[in-house]
């Protein structure tokens, strides 16, 4: 839809009739201060177009000039689909619609009152309320195209309204599906009296109420188990009990014969006890009285052995005394005969050594004299080889005193000769003679050289030749080259050069210089080598003469070791090998010798200590001997008082005593026998019987009492009817649990099928929002010269965020109120356009730009113009210069008649 | 009570008595919830049932052999209740503790006052013994004593049988499983198959399983099942025994008398052909109508349908149901939208046709499995994009994950869909 013109009567401010318009298509711009009347303009426009004639609402009424009850009256002229359309009414007095249809020429009523109404409700698919106003939501299209002013962010409702689905579904392109709807409306109806957002049952719903139920049930119902359970337990202890207390009655009958029959033996027992001890008594008296006569026999006994044994030991003392004087004396004998021994030792044994002494001087003498001799042999090499080096190094002085560096030197010179000679005889004057006879020449005035007939005279000079040929004259030769001569000359030099190296080495041609380095080089090896085999005989001397120094010595010292005869040899002359023997078998005897002294040193020591102990022994043994006889006297008086005890004698006493003990003994073992098995522990047996008995009677007693008191739980929870009440609970609880589980499948079913329908519902919507995100973007990002930020919506139609993502997008309550009231433009603009696409449309902007930078206000200026050709844009400002030069100029104009 | 004797018979029996087993008074029914009171007053209206058959074929006794109560906790009232009916009719009753009321501790049914003193003509068997009958006939009873055991009970009797002189008509009567190779367990008082002839006995009655079982060791051991059955497969319940001996030696003679108060219906449908089926439920519950009040009414659906065949089996179904006082429905089927409604979802609510496509890619999430009847591929429609994340984000909505989302669940969304589609968009 696009306006035309707009003509108010009666309407606020305006008395009579006043028309805003024609509108231009594109940009229309009604600038007028405040409260001029702008928006009451648009606002009784809104009510002519979508509100009942009949409507007395004070949204109507509001309408009226103040403090007046004039009619207010509005005509609006506007194009819908193909057609240009005119609609008329008047409100609160006399109230009236008229419609027309422009025809090309005329204006065509169509339709009145009501019905007329209705007609421009069908065109601009526009609702009404069930009563009073309309409201912008029931305005159709240009109820989301119309920003009023106050209100720039505001957003209408697209769930709740029937234009939100119109708006939608001309948006969107979808249809939709009232029965999807109504499916929606229904599933929803039956899981939100149930279910809460999060899928919880909810407060009052027969979900809820089912599940408190149940609750309860199955709380009484555990409660019931929990108490069977209970019984079970006890019945189980019960019969536990019960087995053991069948086991104790057993085992205590068991345990009470047991007690009565050890009672009985351990009286039995105490009483042949008590015949023992006393029998044992008597028993231990005539043990006694033999044990005395068995002491004093026995101590007799002891006493005449004893007197025996004193008198023997005195004899043996006495005995061993005498021998003791016996031995000493054979010591002292020993004592001197060993003495003479070691004196004659002593003087074989310095004999010994004595002669020891000449053989090892005869031995020192020999090896004296092998090593002088080995010393001269050594010192006649030696000087041999020395002889043989002065020879050599003579030989060595005698040639010429040339190096290699010389010899090299010479070569140099001999080669720079030889080249000077060659470039000599190039540049000078050659001159050869062949006479056909025999003949003479003189050159340069030299001796006269015969020439044979044929035989070839060759001169050769620098620069001139003179030759005198017999029989011919002379001939000179000359020749002008200077390099001939100066060549000439370097030969000269080298040659003298030359010469001298010659003369200073002593040789005369290069090979004799060659040889001599190499017979040099020769005898400098031998000499070394000389020097290098005298050296293993000078050993650790420096010189020759040194070496026979010391050979003269030695031979000077053999000569002084001449060796001489001993006393008393036979002064014959020994080998050195017979010496040695010598003295190694003088050593030997020297060693027996010496052995032999200490041994007999060592007898003569053991003779004196045991002259010394045997003097000791002969002192002991007299005195023990005398002891012994002391003793012996003593011993004999005090058996003679024990025999004095016994008149019939110390057997007969005996016989008596060993009788009676016997008969005692008999009675004591007679009386044991009688004894029961194991009597000793008798008693504690039966203690022990008597404990086992009292301690199975108080588990006995313990077990009956709880066995009894387990019994009269028992029988009290037999009579409860546990089972009865359980199964009352169990059904009650499975009856609830049935109508709980349908009542909740029911609910979450319809909730997953509603979540299902409103998935699919959700993905239409953002499958055919994507267009109209597009381009709500690109409009946003020329005005905001940011191109990279996307605008999302959500399914009802609402700014959902900017930014890259959806995920990460700011939420539209989070931007600024400029970038919002211009956001919410950019979307009226993108609306505007998507819905252009099926015919022209208005876009109303009331003040929208209140909190809009001028730079961004132009940005939306140049997006309003850019569109301009597509859309029709009111602008109702109190700031006409912002948007001067940007569309065409409105103002009201002043109508003389009002129009029937 | 001797004076009346069946009319066909020659020989006039010597002795002549109702054998039970398994009533299980106070037994538990959880499946069926708030009906459990009305299930168990039904088991002591059949012991009234027998209290009267007892009467009107003038039997010697009665004996219950085993397991009268569920448990050895049963209320007293229950007991006293029990005893009453049996006590009403005034021939004398022999009860024998089984093993699911074992005579065992001071609780137990048996030991408590009420069990103590019972009315004349109750009889507690509470040990291995002998009781005198009449009519020159034994009772050799073995009870028990504990909830399970690997002993035979019948070899107790062996010893108590062989102390009863000559001459006079042995009856056993013990608890326990006939020791038939894999129908019993090890531990489940396993009784020998001989165990009548082995204790010289002219007819065993045994109790524990629930279904009548005759022609035991040569036909002189009957186990005569629960006489109110409490389970849909007990077909084989539902009676007690009326037993006759003529004499010493004889073979007895076994007649199941029925006495059971309600009757167990499954009534399975597989929704293949909903149009047949609603017919067919609605037959087969016609039929069942005139005993509906005694009647346990389960009814299985299964299969998968589209949405208008399973409202109309539901159409069917649902005006007769209610007149059971004691029903369950349990629903097993799958809807599954046909090729028209698919045809019509894509073009009319291309939404909802993604958003069932999504249900059963939750279903493949949850169990593994692509549920059957998958959506047919098609223009317009577009396969479920639902990630595994997506599914977690989605169920994290009402605190679940996808292991724990239950085929009821995706059953419930596809019924919740259609069942609010509007009428005029189905």
């Amino acid at each position: 839809m696009i306006l035309h013109s707009i003509e108010i009567t009666h309407v606020g401010r305006f008395r009579g009739t006043h028309r805003l318009g024609p509108f231009h298509g594109g940009i229309n711009i009604l600038g007028a201060p405040n409260e001029s009347g702008k928006t009451t303009t648009l606002r009784a426009a809104a009510r002519g177009l979508f509100d009942r004639h009949t409507t007395k609402g004070d949204e109507i009424k509001s309408l009226q000039p103040a403090g007046s009850d004039l009619a207010p009256r509005v005509q609006v002229e506007f194009g819908a689909g193909a057609g240009r359309y005119r609609i008329t009414k008047t409100f609160l007095v006399g109230p009236r619609s008229h419609f027309h249809r422009w025809n090309g020429e005329s204006w065509i009523l169509e339709a009145e009152g009501d019905a007329a109404d209705q007609r421009v409700q069908s065109l601009l698919r526009s609702g009404l309320p069930g009563r009073g106003a309309t409201r912008p939501e029931h305005w159709g299209l240009l109820g989301f195209l119309w920003a009023e002013q106050g209100s720039p962010a505001d957003w209408p409702d697209l769930d709740d309204s029937q234009f939100g689905q119109q708006l939608r579904s001309r948006l969107a392109q979808v249809v939709v599906d009232p029965v999807v709807d109504a499916v929606r409306s229904r599933l929803a109806g039956e899981w939100e009296p149930q279910l809460t957002l999060a899928g919880r049952p909810k407060a009052g719903g027969t979900l809820a109420q089912a599940e408190a139920e149940l609750e309860d049930v199955t709380r009484q119902l555990e409660e019931v188990r929990r108490l069977r359970a209970e019984q079970e337990s006890l019945l189980q202890g019960f019969q536990q009990v019960d087995q053991e207390v069948q086991g104790l009655e057993t085992e205590s009958i068991a345990q009470a014969q047991a007690a009565a029959t050890l009672q009985e033996q351990a009286r039995e027992d105490e009483r042949l006890r008590a015949r023992i001890t006393m029998l044992e008594q008597a028993l231990e008296h005539r043990r006694e009285a033999l044990a005395s006569v068995h002491a004093d026999s026995e101590r007799l006994r002891r006493l005449r052995e004893e007197l025996v044994r004193h008198d023997a030991e005195a004899e043996r003392e006495e005995a061993r005394m005498a021998a003791a004087s016996l031995e000493l004396n054979q010591m002292r004998e020993r004592h001197e005969s060993l003495e003479i021994g070691r004196v004659a030792a002593e003087t074989a044994l310095d004999g010994l050594r004595q002669r020891l002494r000449w053989v090892q001087g005869g031995l020192q003498g020999l090896r004296l004299r092998a090593e002088a001799e080995a010393l001269g042999n050594r010192c006649r090499q030696a000087e041999r080889i020395e002889t043989e080096r002065r020879g050599l190094e003579a030989e060595r002085s005698r040639l010429p005193a040339l190096t290699p560096a010389a010899l090299r030197r010479i070569e140099a010179l001999v080669e720079n000769v030889r080249t000077l000679r060659t470039e000599a005889r190039a540049l000078g004057i050659t001159v050869e003679l062949r006479p056909e006879t025999a003949t003479s020449a003189t050159v340069d005035s030299g001796p006269e050289q015969p020439l044979e007939a044929g035989a070839e005279l060759r001169v050769h000079r620098p620069r001139r030749v003179e030759l005198q040929l017999r029989g011919w004259g002379t001939v000179v030769v000359q020749s002008g080259a200077v390099e001939a001569q100066d060549a000439a000359d370097r030969l000269s030099a080298a040659e003298s050069e030359l010469g001298t190296a010659w003369a200073e080495t002593g040789v005369g041609s290069l090979e004799q210089a060659r040889e001599a380095i190499q017979q040099r080089r020769e005898l400098e090896l031998r000499i070394q080598a000389g020097v290098d085999g005298m050296k293993p005989f000078l050993g650790d001397f420096r010189t020759v003469a040194a070496l026979k120094e010391a050979f003269e010595g030695a031979a000077r010292r053999a000569d002084a070791t001449q060796h001489k005869p001993l006393q008393g040899d036979p002064g014959i002359a020994r080998s050195r090998t017979e010496l040695e023997e010598l003295e190694h078998s003088l050593a030997a005897e020297i060693a027996a010798g010496e052995s032999r002294i200490r041994m007999l040193a060592q007898d003569l020591r053991q003779c004196t200590e045991e002259d010394r102990k045997l003097t000791q022994r002969q002192r002991e043994s007299a005195a023990v001997a005398a002891e012994h006889r002391a003793r012996a006297r003593a011993t004999a008086a005090e058996a003679t008082t024990v025999e004095a005890r016994f008149p019939k004698g110390t057997e007969a006493a005996r016989s008596e005593a060993g009788l009676a003990f016997a008969e005692a003994e008999a009675r004591v073992l007679v009386t044991k026998a009688a004894l029961p098995p194991d009597s000793e522990r008798l008693a504690d047996r039966s203690r022990r019987a008597q404990a086992a008995l009292l301690q199975v009677n108080e588990a006995l007693h313990e077990r009956r009492t709880q066995r009894d008191r387990t019994r009269g739980q028992l029988e009290a929870l037999g009579g409860q009817g546990l089972f009865t009440r359980e199964t009352e609970l169990s059904e009650r609880c499975e009856e609830v649990r049935i109508r709980r589980d349908s009542i909740r499948v029911r609910a979450v079913s319809a909730r997953i099928a509603h979540g299902l329908i409103e998935r699919r519902r959700a993905a239409a919507i953002r499958a055919v929002l994507a267009p109209l995100e597009r381009r709500l973007s690109g409009s946003f990002a020329e005005v905001s010269r940011v191109p990279d930020r996307r605008i999302f919506l959500d399914g009802q139609l609402r700014v959902e965020g900017i930014g890259t993502t959806r995920e990460t997008a700011h939420a539209f309550g989070q931007l600024s109120q400029g970038a919002r009231e211009q956001l919410l433009l950019c979307l009226r603009l993108a609306v505007a356009e998507e819905l252009s696409r099926d015919e022209p449309q208005v876009l109303v902007l009331d003040d929208v730009l209140v909190n809009t930078d001028p730079l961004r206000q132009e940005r939306l200026h140049d997006l309003l113009d850019s569109r301009k050709d597509r859309l029709q844009v009111l602008i109702l400002t109190c700031h006409p210069e912002r948007y001067r030069g940007l569309g065409h100029a409105l103002s009201w104009s002043r109508v003389g008649e009002l129009e029937t | 009570m001797k004076a009346f004797r069946p009319a066909e018979s020659a020989i006039p029996p010597m002795i002549r008595f109702l054998h039970s087993a398994d009533w299980q008074l106070g037994a538990r029914f959880t499946q069926f919830g708030g009906h459990g009171a009305r299930l168990r007053e039904a088991r002591l209206e059949t012991l009234r049932r027998m209290a009267s058959e007892a009467v009107r074929l003038e039997v010697d006794f009665m004996c219950i052999a085993g397991d009268l109560f569920e448990d050895n906790q049963v209320a007293d009232r229950l007991v006293a209740d029990a005893f009453a009916i049996l006590a009403s009719s005034r021939v004398p009753t022999y009860i024998l503790p089984g093993n699911h009321d074992p005579i065992s501790g001071p609780d137990c049914v048996w030991n408590r006052p009420v069990a103590r003193h019972p009315p004349v003509g109750v009889h507690i068997l509470r040990n291995v013994g002998v009781t005198e009958v009449g009519h020159d006939a034994v009772l050799v009873a073995s009870p028990l004593s504990q909830k399970h055991s690997t002993s035979d009970p019948s070899l107790a009797l062996v010893a108590a049988s062989a102390a009863v002189p000559a001459g006079r008509i042995r009856i056993g009567i013990t608890h326990g499983s006939p020791a038939i190779a894999s129908l019993h367990q090890e531990n489940d008082f396993p009784i020998a198959l001989d165990a009548a002839s082995r204790a010289g006995l002219e007819f065993l009655g045994i109790g524990h399983w629930h279904n009548w079982l005759e022609g035991l060791d040569g036909g002189r051991i009957l186990m005569p099942g629960t006489p109110e059955p409490d389970r849909f497969t007990n077909d084989a319940a539902g009676r007690v025994a009326l037993v006759e001996i003529a004499s010493v030696g004889a073979l007895p003679r076994v007649t199941p008398v029925p006495v059971a108060t309600l009757d167990w219906k499954l009534v399975e449908l597989d929704l293949f052909d909903p149009a047949a089926t609603a017919a067919s439920v609605a037959a087969r519950l016609d039929s069942l109508l005139p005993r509906a009040e005694a009647t346990v009414l389960r009814i299985r659906l299964t299969g998968a349908v589209d949405p208008s065949g399973h409202a109309a089996v539901k159409a069917a179904m649902e005006p007769r149901i209610g007149r059971f006082p004691i029903h369950q429905v349990v629903d097993e089927t799958r809807l599954a939208p046909g090729q028209a409604d698919w045809i019509h979802l894509r073009s009319g609510h291309p939404l909802l046709a993604e958003v069932l496509s999504d249900i059963d890619r939750l279903e493949v999430l949850a169990t593994g499995v692509a549920p059957p009847g998958e959506v047919p591929s098609g223009e317009g429609t577009t396969a479920s994009d639902l990630t595994p994340v997506g599914a977690r984000e989605l169920l994290a909505g009402v605190q679940m994950d996808v292991s724990t989302l239950r085929p009821e669940h995706l059953a419930a969304m596809r019924h919740l869909l259609f069942q609010h589609l509007p009428e005029d968009a189905r």
